[in-house]
């Protein structure tokens, strides 16, 4: 069985990135295809891969413009030749699920999100506070194209996998199709519960979707201490706006991180996320979390109305929204028990993906060979 | 009931001209719309239709250029007014399944291939041996936004039939749809058997996705004669692959085919064709077929499939029940070692057998399937159950 993996590209390692990893220690015989490969960015096990790479690659100053050849991408990824392989996985967060393949040939994607850019977050990456008018005018023709192209393309999936419910429920709405939800792998094993410390913690890239100003304010108001770990474009914009109880760390290294996680007094999650792995890693480090009731967090943290409650949920995107919420997690605080927080998050372990990704993509396989028998 | 047909263009006459013909025959007062048509370049039957063409013949060099339109054909298809129907049948390979029809209006597409240059063909068609600098940087994006439309306007069909089960199962694949499954018309009474003369024998047009420069390979190698019956863009380059042992004889008359393939040794067939009529007129004449196993003939030929272990394929083929040989890759190297085998088994194979395979498949079984698949759906259409 010759297998092909592709993926959107390779220039960091993100959510979407760990989950490949898998596929790739699944398959490693497999031919890997990206439209864009940054070489050290990645880990052994996908560098190691027999990787090829599409035109993109070779367009001016590509490793760091490669987001403005979106509108070129679904070409890109249309002109590899998938002939001879058997099984083709893609793991799709923009246009990896528009290979083509032959009839003969079972397509599985995973679907990391439905290009999120033209769809839902248009307007918080392109909405009027983001982009001129006239780069608004540009972008609107070919968000125009990329939302047909994105449709019609969709149809040429076997079998979708979605990485929660949430983007399952997105996949129906946008594409018209059913999808499997298989969670993304956590690495639950690097992070352990400890002593809670006195600080809120935001882990995130700093784009506008994330919301990460109302955390922001929510703790000014509070007078709380928090934490703020990770880099992105909108650092100047946030650290402009925030007070002097908040602390930007930057990048921060996995050990880092996992100490961050262990010894903060809540996680806060302002954004809506497809599937978010940072609560579940808070989760694994014992610690409650407190996130926009929207998306993937209704999926990975349980709230107060649950059994067990591992977190608090606020029901709008607003500043005082979180800020009650917050009140309400500090008058139930000492009713978390970080080892059952714990337990809830090992549910999204790596192990866990591992096996479930195996045995989809056995079945549907096989189920795609019987019914092109049944088929002559 | 008033009823248009929608070919996609009337340049020549090809297998899905023949399926046209009949479409012509069951409906002999609908209005034939085409995106061009030449004029006396097909048979009388159609030529005698109601014809009804769009832009494209008034663009410059369409007659014999046509085929640079293709990124315009869409919109021309489009442009058709199709009010005054019931009925809309169109007979598609390309654009024709795009045309507009209303909610009371039924449109059945008689489907031949989704689009094949822009589907799984297109990096056979527009591979980098083929292109110039300039077409190949241009051509992608047509072939991007083509595949875009070419899937939207799949969605306007009330119901497919495709001409083979490997068709349906590229409709099903590019477009999410079902597609029943009638195979075309063979003309099996034109085609006699006679005693095999020394040569093989190919008939086929001269496109890159018929593969022919493998078969050209493998018989200069094997220095076997060959006979070419066909023309067509590409026979420059095929030329450079024809060894000495091979006759190229051009365009011929059905007639003359018919006698080619009576004293034929085999037919061999390298491509991986939709359905491939070739193939069955070759054994309404008798003839064994070695082919590449994929594709239609699978579906209509019992080929046995060479393992490469000669003793069991041997061993296989005195059962007596197969009436071709199907190589396993597409090279030169997998078919030149067919041939071989064929040498060695050609007595295996028996005429009467095939000639009775082939038989069902004849333009009188053709033209009843179709005409009762149509009732059946302008059946359903009335009470509203149509897929």
């Amino acid at each position: 069985m010759r297998v092909a993996l592709v993926h959107d590209w390779l220039t960091g390692m993100r959510g979407g990135e760990k989950v490949l990893e898998v596929m790739c220690e699944l398959w490693p015989a497999a031919d890997l295809y990206t439209l864009l490969y940054v070489p050290g960015q990645l880990s052994p096990a996908i560098e190691r891969m027999n990787i090829r790479t599409s035109f993109i690659q070779h367009m001016p100053r590509a490793a760091r413009w490669y987001r403005n050849y979106l509108p070129l991408m679904p070409t890109a990824i249309e002109q590899f030749d998938l002939r001879e392989y058997d099984l083709v996985i893609s793991s799709s967060h923009c246009v990896a699920k528009g290979v083509i393949t032959q009839p003969r040939t079972c397509h599985i994607s995973y679907i990391h999100t439905p290009m999120r850019y033209v769809w839902e977050l248009f307007e918080e990456y392109f909405g009027p506070q983001r982009a001129g008018r006239v780069k608004r005018a540009i972008i609107g023709v070919f968000a125009n194209y990329l939302r047909l192209w994105d449709v019609a393309s969709a149809q040429r999936v076997d079998s979708f996998v979605a990485n929660s419910r949430h983007v399952a429920r997105r996949i129906a709405k946008h594409y018209h199709r059913e999808a499997q939800v298989i969670y993304p792998p956590v690495d639950t094993a690097r992070f352990s519960p400890g002593e809670a410390g006195d600080y809120y913690l935001v882990v995130s890239a700093l784009a506008p979707y994330k919301r990460i100003d109302l955390a922001i304010a929510a703790c000014a108001k509070m007078g709380r201490r928090l934490v703020v770990a990770g880099s992105g474009q909108d650092a100047e914009r946030l650290k402009k706006a925030a007070g002097p109880q908040v602390e930007f760390l930057g990048w921060q290294s996995d050990e880092q991180l996992a100490g961050l996680y262990r010894h903060c007094r809540a996680f806060l999650f302002p954004g809506e996320e497809d599937f978010g792995i940072t609560p579940v890693e808070a989760q694994a480090s014992g610690r409650p979390v407190i996130a926009f009731g929207k998306g993937g967090a209704l999926e990975t943290v349980c709230g107060l109305d649950q059994e067990s409650p591992t977190g608090v949920f606020f029901g709008e995107q607003t500043v005082d929204s979180l800020t009650a919420a917050i009140r309400e997690f500090e008058e139930r605080e000492s009713s978390f028990s970080p080892d059952r927080i714990r337990e809830h998050a090992l549910r999204f372990d790596r192990e866990v993906f591992r096996r479930e990704l195996q045995e989809y993509v056995a079945r549907v396989y096989a189920e795609y060979q019987i019914d092109r028998g049944a088929r002559g | 009931m008033r009823v248009a047909i929608v070919h996609d263009w009337l340049t020549g006459m090809r297998g899905g001209e023949r399926c046209l013909e009949v479409f012509c025959e069951l409906f002999p007062d609908a209005d034939l719309f085409t995106l061009l048509h030449n004029r006396g370049s097909v048979s009388a039957r159609i030529e005698d239709m109601r014809i009804h063409t769009s832009f494209v013949p008034s663009l410059p060099g369409a007659a014999q250029f046509y085929r640079y339109y293709l990124p315009l054909f869409p919109l021309a298809v489009e442009q058709f007014d199709l009010r005054r129907y019931d009925l809309v049948l169109s007979s598609s390979h390309c654009a024709a399944k795009g045309v507009r029809t209303a909610p009371h209006q039924l449109h059945l597409c008689y489907c031949y291939t989704p689009m094949r240059y822009v589907w799984d063909m297109a990096h056979t068609y527009f591979s980098k041996e083929v292109l110039g600098f300039f077409s190949r940087k241009l051509i992608p994006p047509v072939l991007n936004y083509l595949r875009v439309w070419d899937v939207f306007s799949s969605q306007r069909v009330d119901s497919f039939i495709a001409i083979s089960q490997h068709i349906a199962a590229r409709i099903a694949k590019h477009y999410r749809r079902t597609a029943d499954v009638i195979y075309p018309p063979v003309e099996v009474g034109r085609f006699r058997h006679n005693s095999a003369g020394d040569y093989y024998l190919l008939v086929s047009a001269f496109a890159p996705y018929k593969r022919i420069d493998l078969v050209l390979d493998a018989f200069r190698e094997l220095a076997l004669p060959l006979r070419v019956i066909g023309e067509g863009q590409e026979r420059r380059r095929l030329l450079r692959h024809a060894g000495p042992t091979v006759k190229f004889l051009g365009r011929l008359s059905d007639d003359e085919v018919a006698e080619q393939m009576a004293h034929c040794k085999a037919f061999v067939f390298a491509a991986e064709e939709d359905f491939g009529i070739a193939p069955l007129e070759a054994q309404a004449a008798g003839k064994p077929v070695i082919a590449y196993g994929r594709g239609g003939v699978t579906e209509t030929i019992k080929g046995l499939t060479l393992t490469g272990d000669d003793e069991r394929d041997a061993d296989e083929l005195k059962r007596g029940k197969h009436h071709g040989l199907f190589f396993a890759r597409q090279d030169a190297a997998s078919l030149a070692h067919a041939v071989r085998f064929y040498e060695k088994h050609a007595d295996a194979f028996s005429a009467e057998r095939i000639q009775a395979n082939v038989a069902g498949f004849d333009r009188e079984r053709f033209k009843q399937e179709i005409a009762r698949a149509i009732e059946r759906q302008v059946a359903a259409f009335g009470h509203g159950e149509c897929r």
